[in-house]
């Protein structure tokens, strides 16, 4: 009776065998993931240095994990971190937390938040999976490999490979990134997480008291 | 049909419905939670009809109606979903847009916006508008608390009608009328009222936006709760906003019975202090020069060590105590400590709320504030109200200016009332009882004549200036009550005050407003009896004595002499850096309790945030003193607290306080809410519920009737809540014999009476620490009579040297105020005027510089 | 705020012009009314309105400077800007358009030198553009301080200008000569208070009705019975008296008897701005 059955599973095994294998020896072996692959995101800047992100927390309202936290705060004439009235004073993303659904770069008004392909995430505490504004942020705006509006070029070609990190032609003015200097509230954001508020707020922005 | 009642029926989507003519049909349709769309609207306000959002069909009339400007007529057809008025609600909001900016995401307003919420409810999805939209400079301070962004203006006026039909702070107008109509203030006079931040609460976009608040927070990052503003005794219900907790935001929340639908700046925008860094977390313990940070057992120890030790307890209480922090003070001082001596007043020392009992049978009003508005007469003789009681300014001027009440004002200086009162009587300072006895006895006419034409009359006294004796002024206000059948507000200067005395906080007075076998020092005695080592212990409770009391030398001798001095505070104050055990109390926002407001409606509190480090209720602190001492009380809870209460006190035997987070009675069922396709299932008609009087459509309401809710008031729909005022048995009506009043004498020219009052944005323990306001106290002045002022060589502006107590130099101010007085602001920057005053009724000296 | 009303906070109306704003107060039983005629009279002291001035206006009426920039920013001929002795405005509707009001707007502009609404170097023109001046038979028409000019060119437009710019007397369609705005301010300011910068009965309507000194220029009175100077000048007070009824719609069909000079019969042609009546002026 389970001759035929056993017969049937060895056969699935052995066809395997000799099958090409889709596992690799991570990590001496890293397999390059799709371009549009959802991993860790960044903060993206514009050709003239300022950031992209408006610190509107349309990201923070539409995630399903409550995993980013996003504190506004007004640009001055004399510290001005984006174009308009608002930047993000405190951006923090929490990866124990994100399912890298990627609605918070669908939601971004302003497309500054873009998932890179980076996927290789981890860390020995909870505070240090707390991503915060000066690690999200690029130094310079992203080359992307589609376009940004719908109409797509003629030559549009999805080969280009993954986000790329090079500078474009105006290169970005140095600007302070928002981590000196800045006073705020609420170091820590998110329910649940507030026992770990005062380990990984000492990386972010914080108030001086 | 009509009914002979003065009813009519008129007939809304199909729904038949009676109701009182003159009603607007906005409001009607509301009730039977048909939401007709508006923008310019508002159930505090006249209507205008130019937003233009509600037109409705009314049958047989050939153009679309706007509800908010027709009154419902008998046999009326209505129908708000016809498809023109569909159209044209679609049609006005695409105009709306128009030149409406899509930014959205960087406002203030998105995610409670009127205009998203109702473009998404009734508006198009798209715009055939391609052009340029009209620009202007974003962001513009119009005040120091106020942001106005024009581009996203929709001209409904609400901020404009507001300043001038409630506020009469006339600084925000329509400028440009015509195609470029824009809101803006004159160019160099912004928008400084002490209201102004409800315009932003009432703007339907994002235009006005507050500066405290701006980028600060989303709506849906907010939690809330329902309080009452824990400032001035008028007990504006409040709602607290707290971001990752953090207190962020506070809100008015409707009660037509005390605040309408309005709060003043100082209550709206003085939260900051709760969070301040300056909050005493921990209890500390002096030790020789410092203190020494411990735990509560210790401090509670020390604390019952020292007070067991004295032979003789003071007990003083300060005005923002909830009413159950007051009775575990009174408890703690008659019952533990077994003292006598207790009292709340410190500002207002001797003011004589206890002659309220003999007339009336309680230490305060007899009148509401809705008696303001149905009185013919009101006679006011006490402190600037737009000062001290904001809203109650309010509701006076609401009643004067709305309602035609003739308003008497009886005062030694000029008022913010006399600038619509009827009839000022200006009088010397110490002189009000006798002109108070002229309206009486009809001497002081023409203001006696309307009192005496008046068949509803309220009398509202407050104490005027610290450091008087105002009892011949409350037994004439008594008195005139009484002989023309009118009512008494009582006004006591802060929110727990009315509390305080509920609960027998005061040395002649136990709680329930009866009688104590022994009469206490009164808190000049107090301190008087502790300067001189008769008192050898103070037990004080968020009371900044120093900076408070009307003689700051007393207090300072009577903290310095060497009596053991417990203190509970929010802060490190002058007072408290004299304690010998000073143990953190919780702020407002962090506890769960019940305010008593002036007209003795208590009203409940809820918990928001988390007390920094192991501050506690100030009933915790007296139960945990009483317990240490040997006395355990078994109190644990807020209920266990009330359970006492109600067994102790008899006026407040009935009061259910969990009763009172009840919300309004809903009125019946809401069947078409209008909003599915909106978010957060809003349910827009609300809560009905008596509304004793409808100030909307001018027509009256009966009680009982559905009270209807709107947008604006969605969100605090559960928390509409009316508070209770505790049934008291009655007085005799009457105060015994009158004191001998004193008669104004002469002085010597250069001395003056110093009268004083509180600014609403002062030095203060908690306005001083609410950044945003302490920088808009104004600088200390001395305000003169002109001729005065000729007299003793002074003019506007000039410096004078002023020397009570103390000797102080002050910019001279002419002002309207009696001959033969000087009013000086109580508290400051850079002066508590309180170290001027000496002993009872104080005198200064006036020369120039 | 004192109490009372501190003269010495006045900044612009002294003197003089505080008698000017007195009288003008006097004149209304709510000082609210008196808020125009104040800002013309500020415009006329210092040529244009300016926060100062809204500033006295709003101290000597009573309420506050918004108000008064909110009800003074509806009218465009009180200028919040500086707008030089002479405002010119032409014409930009329909049938002036098609008769080149565009290029004369832009070539008068260009020989003047400046944009639209600003003022030339010399401090004394600004060109402005005007919606319907109901002057059609006149087009492109036109006017110099709110004075009808007709059937412009630019050439005519720029004599003008060199005319006043030399101090000639410039004439109006109507044959009045051109004042300044400040003069003409002032007269708008003091209206019905017996005063006036002009002479006597030297305003005239375009149909040569000749009307009271204290009458604005510009104001056009239905007309009935004799023309040209005929007709018996009522008193100051009965002009503002009328000029009241004339303002309600409801007065339009009536006349004050006296006003009428006893002729009953109401000539259609001699109502102002009737084309039969202007051929003198607009040939």
């Amino acid at each position: 009776m389970a001759i035929p059955e056993l017969a049937k599973g060895f056969r699935m095994v052995l066809r395997h065998v000799f099958r090409r294998k889709e596992t690799v020896a991570y990590p001496e072996v890293r397999r390059q993931p799709f371009p549009r692959f959802k991993g860790r995101h960044v903060l993206d800047r514009h050709p003239d240095g300022l950031e992209k992100c408006i610190g509107c927390e349309l990201c923070a309202g539409v995630c399903p994990a409550d995993a980013i936290y996003v504190v506004g705060a007004a640009n001055t004439p004399e510290h001005r971190f984006s174009p308009g009235e608002r930047y993000a004073q405190i951006y923090q993303i929490n990866y124990l937390r994100c399912i890298f659904c990627g609605l918070c770069v669908e939601a971004c008004p302003t497309e500054a938040l873009l998932m890179s392909t980076e996927y290789e995430i981890s860390g020995d505490s909870r505070a240090s999976l707390i991503y915060t504004k000066d690690q999200l942020i690029v130094d310079a705006p992203i080359r992307r490999h589609w376009p940004t509006r719908k109409e797509l070029p003629p030559d549009f070609n999805i080969t280009g490979g993954g986000l790329s990190f090079t500078e474009v032609e105006r290169p970005p003015v140095p600007i302070p990134l928002p981590t000196e200097g800045v006073s705020g509230p609420f170091e820590g954001g998110w329910s649940g997480e507030r026992d770990t508020a005062s380990a990984f707020s000492d990386r972010g922005p914080r108030r001086e008291d | 049909m009509s009914d002979g009642n003065g009813t009519v029926t008129v007939t809304i989507n199909g729904r038949r419905v009676e109701t009182h003519p003159g009603r607007l049909l906005i409001d009607v349709a509301e009730e039977l939670g048909i939401f007709v769309p508006r923008f310019c609207y508002h159930p505090g306000m006249r209507s205008v009809a130019v937003c233009r959002m509600c037109l409705v069909h009314v049958e047989g009339q050939r153009k679309l109606m706007p509800a908010c400007a027709t009154p419902v007529s008998d046999g009326m057809e209505v129908q708000t979903d016809h498809p023109r008025a569909v159209d044209a609600q679609s049609g006005m909001l695409e105009f709306l847009l128009i030149n409406h900016p899509l930014d959205c995401p960087i406002c203030d307003r998105a995610g409670e916006c009127p205009l998203q919420d109702q473009t998404y409810a009734h508006g198009p999805g798209t715009s055939r508008y391609v052009e340029p939209k009209r620009t202007y400079e974003k962001a513009l301070e119009i005040s120091d608390l106020v942001v106005l962004d024009r581009e996203r203006c929709v001209l409904c006026w609400r901020c404009v009608r507001f300043a001038d039909e409630i506020a009469g702070d006339r600084f925000i107008q329509l400028v440009d009328r015509g195609a470029g109509t824009q809101i803006l203030t004159f160019s160099d006079e912004p928008f400084d009222s002490y209201f102004s931040g409800n315009t932003i609460q009432i703007c339907p976009v994002g235009a006005l936006t507050a500066k405290p608040y701006r980028f600060v927070s989303r709506p849906w990052d907010l939690k809330t709760a329902p309080s009452i503003c824990a400032y001035c005794s008028v007990g504006c219900p409040i709602s607290n906003e707290a971001r990752a907790g953090q207190l962020v935001r506070c809100q008015a929340l409707p009660n037509e019975n005390v605040n309408d639908f309005w709060i003043c700046d100082k209550g709206r925008f003085g939260y900051h202090y709760v969070d301040s860094p300056e909050r005493l977390d921990n209890p500390l313990v002096r030790k020789g020069d410092s203190f020494e940070v411990t735990g509560w057992a210790e401090a509670l120890r020390t604390a019952a060590e020292g007070l067991r030790g004295a032979a003789s307890v003071g007990v003083i209480a300060g005005g923002h105590l909830t009413t159950e922090d007051a009775y575990a003070v009174q408890r703690l001082a008659r019952g533990t400590l077994g003292t006598a001596d207790l009292d709340s007043r410190i500002q207002d020392d001797g003011a004589p709320y206890e002659l309220m009992v003999d007339a009336a049978g309680v230490a305060g009003s007899t009148a509401t504030l809705n008696d303001l508005e149905s009185a013919q007469t009101i006679v006011w003789t006490g402190p600037d109200p737009r000062e001290e009681l904001p809203v109650l300014f309010l509701r006076l001027r609401k009643a004067v200016t709305g309602r035609g009440a003739k308003l008497v004002v009886v005062s030694p200086r000029r008022l913010s009332l006399d600038a619509f009162a009827t009839h000022v009587v200006r009088c010397e300072a110490g002189a009000e009882a006798a002109a108070l006895e002229g309206l009486r006895l009809g001497n002081e006419r023409p203001a006696a004549d309307d009192v005496a034409s008046a068949d509803a009359l309220v009398c509202c006294w407050g104490p005027s200036s610290p450091g008087r004796d105002e009892t011949p002024i409350l037994e004439q206000v008594v008195a005139l009550a009484a002989e023309r059948g009118g009512k008494v507000l009582v006004c006591p200067p802060h929110a727990g005050s009315q509390g305080l005395l509920d609960m027998g906080v005061h040395p002649a007075l136990s709680p329930g407003y009866r009688r104590p076998e022994t009469r206490g020092r009164r808190t000049r005695e107090i301190l008087e009896a502790a300067a001189s080592g008769e008192i050898d212990a103070l037990v004080i409770a968020g009371a900044d004595v120093l900076n408070d009391f009307p003689d700051a030398e007393l207090a300072r001798r009577a903290l310095t002499s060497g009596a053991f001095v417990v203190v509970s505070e929010l802060f490190a104050t002058d007072t408290a850096r004299a304690a010998d055990v000073l143990l953190p109390a919780a702020a407002y926002a962090e506890r769960e309790g019940t305010f008593t407001n002036l007209e003795r409606r208590l009203q409940k509190l809820e918990q928001l945030l988390a007390a920094p480090g192991t501050a506690r209720e100030v009933w915790r602190i007296c139960a945990g003193i009483a317990a240490a001492m040997g006395d355990d009380w078994g109190w644990t809870s807020f209920d266990d607290v009330w359970a006492d209460i109600n067994a102790s006190v008899p006026t407040h035997a009935e009061v259910d306080v969990q009763a009172l987070t009840q919300p309004h009675p809903v009125a019946g069922p809401h069947q078409e809410s209008g909003y599915e396709l909106m978010p957060n299932d809003m349910v827009m008609a609300g809560p009905g519920g008596p509304m004793p009087k409808g100030h909307r459509s001018g027509a009256a309401f009966e009680a009982g009737q559905a009270w209807p809710l709107s947008w604006e008031l969605r969100s605090f729909e559960a928390h509409l809540r009316p508070g209770l005022i505790p049934v008291a048995a009655d007085g005799t009506g009457e105060v015994g014999t009158l004191t001998e009043r004193a008669s104004a004498t002469r002085r010597e020219p250069g001395t003056f009476r110093l009268l004083s009052g509180r600014h609403i944005y002062d030095e203060g323990t908690m306005v001083s620490r609410s950044a945003m306001l302490h920088e808009l106290a104004k600088e200390p002045f001395v305000a003169l009579n002109a001729a005065d002022a000729a007299e003793i060589g002074l003019s506007d502006g000039a410096q004078a040297v002023v020397e009570g107590a103390t000797s102080v130099t002050l910019p001279v101010v002419i002002d309207d105020i009696a001959r033969g007085a000087v009013y000086i602001p109580y508290d400051q920057p850079g002066l508590h005027a309180n170290t001027l005053m000496r002993g009872p009724e104080p005198t200064v000296t006036v020369r120039p510089a | 705020m004192s109490a009372g009303f501190a003269e010495a906070a006045l900044e612009v109306l002294e003197g003089e012009r505080l008698e000017d704003a007195r009288r003008i107060l006097a004149k209304y039983p709510n000082p609210r009314s008196a808020v125009i005629p104040l800002l013309f009279l500020v415009q006329s002291i210092q040529g244009y309105v300016t926060d100062e001035g809204m500033r006295d206006v709003a101290r000597l009426v009573g309420i506050t400077p918004a108000q008064v920039l909110a009800t003074g920013s509806f009218y465009t001929m009180l200028k919040k800007r500086p707008q030089g002795d002479y405002v010119i405005s032409i014409c930009r509707n329909i049938t002036c358009t098609h008769l080149g009001a565009r290029r004369l707007i832009a070539e008068v502009r260009d020989r003047l030198g400046v944009e639209l609404n600003e003022v030339t170097s010399d401090g004394r023109f600004m060109l402005e553009t005007a919606e319907c001046l109901a002057t059609c038979d006149g087009a492109p028409s036109g006017q110099i301080n709110y004075e009808d000019v007709y059937h412009l060119t630019t050439d005519k437009v720029m004599d003008m200008i060199e005319a006043l710019r030399r101090g000639e007397t410039v004439t109006s369609v109507r044959g009045e000569p051109i004042r300044t705005i400040r003069e003409i301010s002032y007269e708008m300011a003091m209206t019905g208070t017996g005063l006036t910068a002009l002479g006597e009965a030297t305003a005239r309507t375009v149909a040569g009705e000749v009307l009271p000194p204290d009458m604005a220029p510009g104001f056009r009175p239905r007309v009935t019975g004799t023309p040209a100077g005929a007709r018996p000048r009522p008193g100051i007070e009965e002009a503002a008296e009328s000029a009241g009824e004339m303002g309600a719609p409801e007065a339009e069909g009536e006349q004050p008897g006296d006003a009428t000079g006893g002729s009953e019969a109401a000539a259609p042609g001699n109502r102002p701005g009737h084309p039969g009546s202007t051929e003198e002026e607009s040939r």
